[in-house]
């Protein structure tokens, strides 16, 4: 399965996929940008601040309404970090054009949407409207703050924080509220004009559009905008060793459950075929799923906890672990989950669970090209890691993949953060 | 295969095939292309069944949690195998889950359904329960316990159905409670078991690379023959009063949340009544608090309330409308609700908007068939509640003003409404969320 590409100029690029599959059309802008400190706030605020009103639809409630006339299309805006890259995407979801039973050109009305809102926003005195701005500038605040009703993610967060340091990774791509202060509703917006005009830009979409059609809607997207020819941005290659000494960080806080977050570094990225299979077969092994090494241990064996799950960031160069675990239990379960890490790396694993971890990624990937959104960010991950391969590329390295290389991609993995979130900082002191 | 009956829904352009099988069983085959294929067994029985009476037996009362504890224990095999392990054999990957009226079982693949399906079968129907393995959970569910503990918006949820419910099993954790789950012992899983999950109880929905003949021979051949075991459900329907109309909780909150319900009659709807009544229920949730209202043009424009979402919750005898969202003065957001209702009963309901809506809502179930899992989801829901899936098109459609307006009246009134408020306990830093890659 493979999109087809065209240069619309300017630094567009339009990846067209075709499938018969769903009864949506899925479209997404994408605007690629370095992923840094000092602006991360600014791209962040334009989530909500573009949504808020537009040429046509100068409220949230009329664009809104539009919406609903499209038979409940579904515009989003969000911003994703690949390593030192962060991307802001536009996107819009929508019943495909022959579910319209009253005449209503969906498709033509989603692009037109996808054209105001990108490149036509309320502009009020040479910058975004300051009513919208001010609101939207507390809106974001809230949503930085209210990352602490979810201990699981913040703890993973801090565990980012902690681990890369002044690296891009341990920057939030929400933004930051002291940032937010000293944006005006005129520096913003001249912000996001440069932004606009300057960044290279990557239109997918996936439904039932053929390329021609796709060509056709997403150049009315650009009509009328002022564009200047950028370069490529592409992700760097991360993957690093771990520090000499693994950290410890403990925080307390009013919690039923600790929150163990754990960051290891690995070597292997995205972009080393076939390293890469190896290194998620590895992890697949290790603790993604019910019958991988932490689960069958940490949580059937020792009963320490409910949850207890890996995840491979593949294009930083991370391996993280997350459970929630009963504070006096943080010594245990470190020394099992470690444990467990090295039982991968020296090959203590049977044929069966190499084979079972084959299978069980080869199927995920197959299940994720059943839903549009996978496909896309599967696409997109690739293509900004200088990757050209095809989820049928992928899966057959998995399945030659050998226990040796298994064993090979683990080794590369090494402990440097361990954070805890736990309800009595002595108590865990004492412990480790 | 004539025991099949056929369904076809022409806008959607899907196909379903249904059959009673001669277990009990109720059986929908939605053939789908599709890499994942999603098979579904819903047993008829969840946190709401605290209390029941087999046939000539006096009502007998579980501990909080146990049909979710049931749930956790059915994974085991008496030969000590692994179920989890089985289906990752085949490259599928089976889950579970216990909400308040249903126990699921489940499992998605991308090879091999045929097989999947059998294991699903002979799992469901082959319990295996000891003390040791009884003992062994509770500390896994205490965690799990713990956990949704831990999420503000479950606990805000949570406080709400104690201010709506007095004695009713929707004010319970579907988990139970650390103590309670202590309780439960291997007898009170097995007489559990032994009143619920039989055939004539459960639905089976499949999804994707299967046809109907296979499904058949399978059931012929994993599942019991008919066992017509009676039971009487203990669960008993409340009055419509509220039991308290505020309560409050505090957690590491960065601003308050706050959950506003308004209670339903209590009346057990059925079939397209209840389907009818849902929709327009969501429909009215959509006018009065969705993007498109007042209410939240006024929210946004203020900055009084955020994170704003409505909906209609209804499971058996339970059902109210519940508005959420954070404000650091919820007291005044629930002026502007209540001032919202008036203003709707007052002027009546928008022409315009009432069209717009129902059209966005056609969406919903539209887009439900772009997945297998979804499609298996629906279908049982359907199931439970005695409705046809492809009814729901016509049932919108024929959803009048007049009638939203009765209902409005009816379902939005102040006298049953209660406001849960989780306040902040002034311990939580701020910071910002984890990314995902892929």
């Amino acid at each position: 399965m493979k999109a087809e590409t065209r240069e619309l100029g300017g630094g567009i690029t339009l990846h067209a996929l075709k499938t018969d599959k769903f009864k949506t059309d899925s479209v997404s802008v994408n605007f690629v940008m370095p992923f840094k400190r000092e602006t991360v706030t600014r791209v962040s605020l334009l989530r909500g601040l573009l949504l808020r009103g537009c040429e046509g639809y100068p409220t949230f409630e009329k664009l809104s309404a539009r919406t609903d006339e499209l038979y409940g299309a579904e515009i989003s805006i969000d911003t994703s970090s690949y390593g030192d890259v962060l991307v802001l995407t536009v996107s819009a979801v929508s019943l495909a054009g022959r579910f319209s039973a009253d005449g209503t050109d969906i498709t033509g009305g989603v692009f037109d949407l996808l054209r105001r809102i990108c490149f036509f926003p309320l502009v009020d005195g040479g910058g975004f409207s300051p009513e919208y701005t001010k609101s939207e500038k507390q809106r974001l605040k809230d949503e930085i703050e209210a990352k602490i009703n979810n201990k699981g993610a913040y703890a993973q967060r801090r565990l980012s924080e902690e681990m890369f340091g002044e690296g891009c990774g341990a920057i939030s791509k929400l933004g930051y509220a002291e940032d937010l202060e000293e944006i005006t509703p005129v520096g913003a917006y001249l912000f996001y004009r440069e932004l606009v005009k300057t960044c290279p830009i990557h239109v997918y979409t996936v439904g039932s559009l053929e390329v021609q059609e796709a060509e056709y809607y997403a150049t009315t997207v650009f009509d009328g905008v002022e564009r200047e020819a950028s370069e490529p941005i592409l992700a760097h290659r991360f993957g690093t060793h771990a520090r000499p000494e693994p950290r410890y960080v403990l925080e307390q806080m009013d919690v039923k459950q600790g929150k163990l977050a754990i960051g290891y570094r690995t070597s292997t990225c995205l972009s080393d075929a076939p390293d890469y299979a190896h290194m998620l077969i590895a992890n697949e092994i290790f603790g993604v799923s019910p019958v991988s090494k932490l689960f069958m241990h940490v949580r059937e064996e020792l009963n320490l906890c409910y949850y207890c799950q890996s995840s491979y960031r593949s294009v930083l160069g991370a391996v993280t672990v997350s459970a929630g675990i009963d504070g006096k239990n943080i010594k245990k379960t470190l020394n099992a989950i470690n444990e467990m890490l090295e039982c991968v790396k020296n090959g203590d694993f049977d044929e069966g669970e190499l084979e079972i971890a084959k299978k069980s990624l080869i199927s995920a990937i197959r299940t994720g090209f059943d839903s549009p959104r996978y496909i896309t960010t599967f696409m997109l991950a690739r293509m900004l890691c200088g990757v050209d391969d095809t989820p049928e590329e992928l899966w057959r390295r998995i399945a030659a993949a050998q226990r040796e290389d298994v064993c090979r991609a683990a080794r590369t993995v090494e402990l440097d953060t361990v954070y805890f979130l736990c309800p009595d900082r002595e108590e865990a002191e004492k412990l480790l | 295969m004539s025991a099949f009956v056929k369904k076809y829904d022409e806008y959607l352009d899907e196909t379903y095939y249904y059959m009673k099988h001669s277990s009990g069983l109720d059986i929908y085959v939605m053939p789908k292309e599709l890499a994942t294929s999603y098979a579904m067994i819903t047993v008829k029985y969840g946190s709401f069944d605290n209390r029941f009476a087999p046939k000539g037996k006096s009502m007998a009362e579980m501990p909080e949690g146990i049909a979710h504890f049931l749930e956790h224990k059915l994974f085991d095999n008496q030969d000590g195998s692994d179920t989890f392990e089985k289906f990752a054999e085949m490259g599928a990957f089976c889950n579970a889950y216990t909400s308040f009226d249903r126990t699921a079982y489940l499992f998605s693949s991308t090879e091999g359904h045929r097989e999947c399906l059998g294991l699903l079968l002979d799992f469901v129907f082959s319990p295996y329960f000891t003390e040791e393995s009884v003992k062994k959970e509770q500390g896994i569910i205490a965690e799990e316990i713990k956990m949704g503990l831990d999420s503000p918006y479950n606990r805000c949820f949570h406080l709400l159905t104690r201010l709506l419910y007095t004695d009713h099993p929707v004010c319970r954790e579907i988990a139970g409670s650390e103590e309670s789950v202590m309780q439960i012992n291997r007898d009170m899983l097995y007489s559990c078991y032994n009143t619920f999950y039989a055939p004539f109880n459960m639905v089976l929905t499949v999804s994707g690379d299967f046809d109907c003949n296979e499904v058949l021979t399978l059931c012929n051949k994993k599942l019991p023959r008919l066992q017509h075991k009676e039971f009487t459900r203990g669960e008993k329907a409340e009055p419509r009063s509220v039991r308290e109309k505020r309560g409050e909780e505090s957690a590491a909150v960065s601003k308050p949340i706050f959950c506003v319900g308004f209670k339903d009659d209590g009346i057990e709807k059925k079939g397209r009544t209840a389907m009818r009544r849902a929709l327009a229920a969501d429909m009215l949730c959509d006018l009065l608090f969705g993007q498109t209202s007042t209410f939240y043009g006024k929210m946004l424009e203020t900055g009084l309330a955020d994170r704003i979402s409505a909906s209609y919750l209804s499971c058996r005898s339970v059902g109210f409308a519940y508005v959420n969202g954070t404000s650091e003065d919820p007291e005044t957001v629930y002026g502007h609700i209540m001032e919202s209702v008036r203003e709707m009963k007052h002027s009546g309901i928008d022409r315009a908007a009432f069209s717009r809506i129902k059209k966005a809502m056609i969406s919903d179930m539209v887009r439900s068939f772009n997945s297998t899992e979804e499609i298996c989801e629906l279908v049982a829901d359907c199931a439970l509640t005695g409705c046809d899936v492809f009814d729901y098109g016509e049932v919108l459609r024929s959803i009048g003003v007049e009638e939203l307006e009765f209902l409005l009246c009816e379902l939005f009134d102040e006298r049953f409404a209660a406001m849960a408020v989780v306040n902040k306990n002034g311990e939580g830093a701020p910071s910002s969320e984890n990314e995902e890659e892929e």
